[in-house]
């Protein structure tokens, strides 16, 4: 500073030579920052792109479970039904038969009574915030 | 300073330059503009796709949620001939055995051919070949496994590129899904309630593959049970790959609801499984059984023989896909005398003690003979019913008279469709009073000259049960969503109408308990621990002879329809059969396959035994014990 003021007036005011510093480093702060902006956009569509292919194979595997689902679900099905069971006991030679009445303690309960009645039973709401009944 | 031939050299680069900009200016206006509309088709077709997501069809569930029907998405198998060139018979070798097809058929598939266009005549190769339909997906992911070892003696990466290219699309490429989504309808239990169920069929058209109901209730409840179908707008890369980023609509399918049967699986197959037995018994040509609550008119169990596989409903002749219950009426015989008999009742016309004479077995009217199967005197109107005189309720039907006759036939349900949730319903034959002939009051008391179908002489019967009231038959018990929350429509059981007094109702019932005893008509319907109130029923079958219908000896349909226990019933079974072999009464043919069916079906629904016959039995099991003894 103490340059500057000794230095003449006209020798002051006229341009300083080769490249000013505070310009330089704007255009470099603008260039990294147009550099940032344009590696930002691409990583940025790198990553939807990579999002996209997980979100893709997640579908996919979430289909895969689906249908895995669906065929246990079938089998689980046919393993149930009382053909499948009458079956197997006659294939495995179980000797199951029907138990006689007087091998039979019944238990203080309800007849048999279809499950829709006895169970409970929710009704979809007609709408929102309005149960349209319930059972028990 | 600028020489002048360096200026013209300046001049002719820019002219150059300028030339070239407005060149490729025009190139982009000619292309963006002048040929926006045709490029950007082009590209869309290049890229973009859309697909319909199909939506799971619905389950049909029985009464404890065990499914009847379901289904699974399944695979098209397509070829592209065009691709596999002259390795057709390796390729049918290998899938012959995945999709089960016979060799050459597949191969023959699988030459490539020329087809035309119908509409210009232009040849084209045929590129697309359905191999099989309705293949699981774990059978399609072994072909494309299988597929990849085609040719796999060939040294493919010695091969030019364009053999190196062949190879590669025969393995990957030749043999392909259809896009289109399926479905597999599966019935786990087999033809097991395939009449209430009924079967559905696959409408193809060019965007999707729609599974349609065509019979029972898939037919009837097609539009709860199909759902809502979904919908992807996509762009896809250069080979073929989904850009999840440009997904424009993304719509899930909603699945269809699941209908949920007052049927149950387990009554189901007892049920059927006595039928089956029965019919290598008796061989008749149709065999049906319907279990229904009395108190609510749920429909428990419902079956006919001959069955159907609803896999393969094209496989049986069209008479068996028909639900005789529903959509066939008969003459039902004596089980229809409960509707005079209860009509009286109600109306006090008789009392069960009052007295008729029954005519030793032969009685004319109007000149024309009636006849009983016995010879009885002087009967009282309960006898009538255990003997099942047909004299006896005639002389009941005179007395009460026709109008009335008319009236409670009606009231209990006959001549009208039931409303039964299942299609091809028919009303049955009633005929209106001013076409009964002068002998139809003796005939119609004894369930001729009439035509009733199973359904309503079973919710009649149910209706004596439930105190004279007659239920609405109930086979839907509700519709579910995805969720599992119950929709509307909802149901619930119906009274159609009190068809007579409970009064009248418990005295018919006193009088049917002595049906299924010794001295009735029935006493192998019997059971040990329950009282069983019912009516057998055997009435000649009228075949068509030299274009009249007449009663032919030796044709019959047989019945029993019976409900216990008789003071609090849980359960009506009718069984019908027609054209019996090796015997014809319904006592001695539908009574012991009624014993055994409810025999079973009390233990499954686990029906307390009644006290009075336990303890009977008890004495009589402590009584015999000595006398075994000193025997042993």
């Amino acid at each position: 500073m103490k340059e500057m003021e000794d230095m003449p007036l006209d020798e002051r005011s006229a341009p300083a030579p080769g490249v000013q510093v505070g310009t330089a480093l704007r255009v470099f702060c603008f260039c990294v920052f147009i550099g940032a902006v344009s590696v930002g956009y691409l990583y940025q569509k790198n990553q939807l792109e990579t999002l996209g292919r997980e979100i893709r194979a997640k579908e996919t595997e979430l289909d895969r479970l689906k249908t895995l689902n669906e065929l246990n679900r079938d089998k689980l099905a046919r393993m149930q039904t009382h053909r499948y069971l009458d079956m197997k006991v006659k294939q495995l030679r179980l000797g199951l038969v029907e138990p006689r009445e007087e091998q039979i303690l019944r238990l203080e309960e309800a007849p048999y009574a279809s499950v829709s009645r006895t169970s409970a039973r929710r009704y979809v709401r007609r709408s929102a915030g309005a149960e349209v009944a319930q059972e028990n | 300073m600028i020489k002048e031939f360096q200026f013209g050299r300046l001049t002719l680069l820019a002219c150059l330059l300028v030339t070239a900009f407005c060149a490729l200016g025009f190139r982009l206006v000619d292309l963006q503009v002048r040929q926006h509309e045709i490029l950007t088709s082009e590209a869309d077709d290049n890229t973009k796709r859309s697909a319909l997501r199909e939506p799971r069809r619905g389950e049909i569930r029985d009464i404890q949620g065990n499914p009847l029907a379901t289904s699974v998405f399944v695979k098209t198998v397509c070829a592209d001939p065009t691709l596999i060139g002259d390795y057709h018979d390796d390729v049918a070798r290998i899938l012959a055995p995945l999709l089960r097809e016979r060799v050459d058929t597949l191969a023959e598939k699988l030459k490539p051919r020329i087809l035309r266009y119908a509409t210009n005549g232009e040849p084209v190769f045929n590129q697309y070949v359905v191999l099989k339909r309705k293949v699981r997906n774990e059978t399609w992911a072994h072909i494309k496994s299988a597929m990849t070892n085609v040719a796999a003696h060939v040294p493919i990466k010695e091969l030019p590129r364009k053999e190196r290219r062949f190879y590669h699309n025969l393995r990957h490429a030749a043999v392909f899904a259809d896009r289109r989504e399926d479905q597999l309808r599966v019935y786990p239990n087999g033809g097991l309630a395939a009449h209430v169920l009924g079967y559905v069929r696959t409408e193809e058209d060019k965007s999707s593959l729609e599974t349609r109901g065509q019979y029972g209730v898939e037919s009837e409840f097609d539009r709860y049970l199909d759902g809502t179908k979904g919908f992807r707008e996509y762009e896809r890369d250069s080979r073929g790959r989904e850009l999840v980023t440009y997904r424009r609509a993304d719509y899930e399918p909603t699945p269809g609801m699941n209908v949920v049967l007052t049927i149950d699986s387990g009554l189901q197959y007892i049920v059927e499984t006595e039928l089956i037995e029965a019919w290598k018994k008796h061989t008749p040509l149709s065999v049906s059984a319907i279990a229904v609550r009395p108190r609510t008119g749920e429909i428990l169990a419902l079956a006919t023989l001959p069955n159907f596989d609803p896999h393969h409903p094209g496989d049986f002749q069209l008479d068996t896909l028909r639900n005789r219950i529903v959509a066939d009426s008969y003459e039902p015989g004596s089980t229809f005398k409960i509707v005079v008999v209860a009509g009286a009742l109600n109306d006090g016309a008789v009392t069960l003690q009052d007295r008729f004479d029954c005519e030793q077995g032969v009685f004319y009217h109007k000149g024309v003979k009636l006849r009983d199967h016995h010879g009885y005197g002087m009967l009282s109107v309960e006898e009538i019913i255990t003997k099942s005189s047909n004299i006896g309720s005639a002389k009941i039907g005179m007395k009460m008279g026709g109008e009335r006759l008319q009236k409670y036939i009606r009231d209990f349900g006959f001549g009208e469709r039931s409303g039964i949730q299942l299609p091809g319903e028919i009303p049955g034959i009633v005929n209106p009073l001013k076409k009964w002939s002068g002998i139809s009051i003796t005939r119609i008391p004894m369930g001729h000259e009439i035509g009733v179908t199973a359904l309503q002489l079973v919710m009649a019967m149910s209706a004596i049960a439930n105190d004279g009231k007659l239920m609405k038959p109930m086979l839907i018990d509700r519709i579910e969503n995805s969720r599992g929350e119950v929709v509307p429509p909802y149901y619930f059981p119906t009274e159609v109408r009190q068809a007579i007094k409970p009064s009248a109702a418990r005295q018919m019932v006193r009088a049917l308990k002595s049906v299924p005893r010794k001295g009735g008509t029935a006493p192998q319907a019997a059971l040990e621990h329950y009282t069983v109130a019912g009516k057998t029923g055997t009435a000649q079958k009228p075949v068509k002879v030299n274009g009249r219908y007449r009663y032919v000896a030796g044709k019959y349909f047989a019945s029993f329809c019976g409900f216990f226990p008789a003071a609090d019933p849980e359960i009506c079974i009718l069984v019908v059969f027609d054209e019996p072999k090796n015997g014809y009464y319904g006592g001695t043919v539908a009574g012991p396959v009624f014993q055994r069916i409810a025999r079973r079906a009390a233990k499954y629904m686990n029906i307390p035994p009644e006290p009075e016959l336990l303890e009977q039995l008890e004495l009589t099991r402590l009584q015999d014990a000595p006398r075994t003894a000193q025997r042993n």
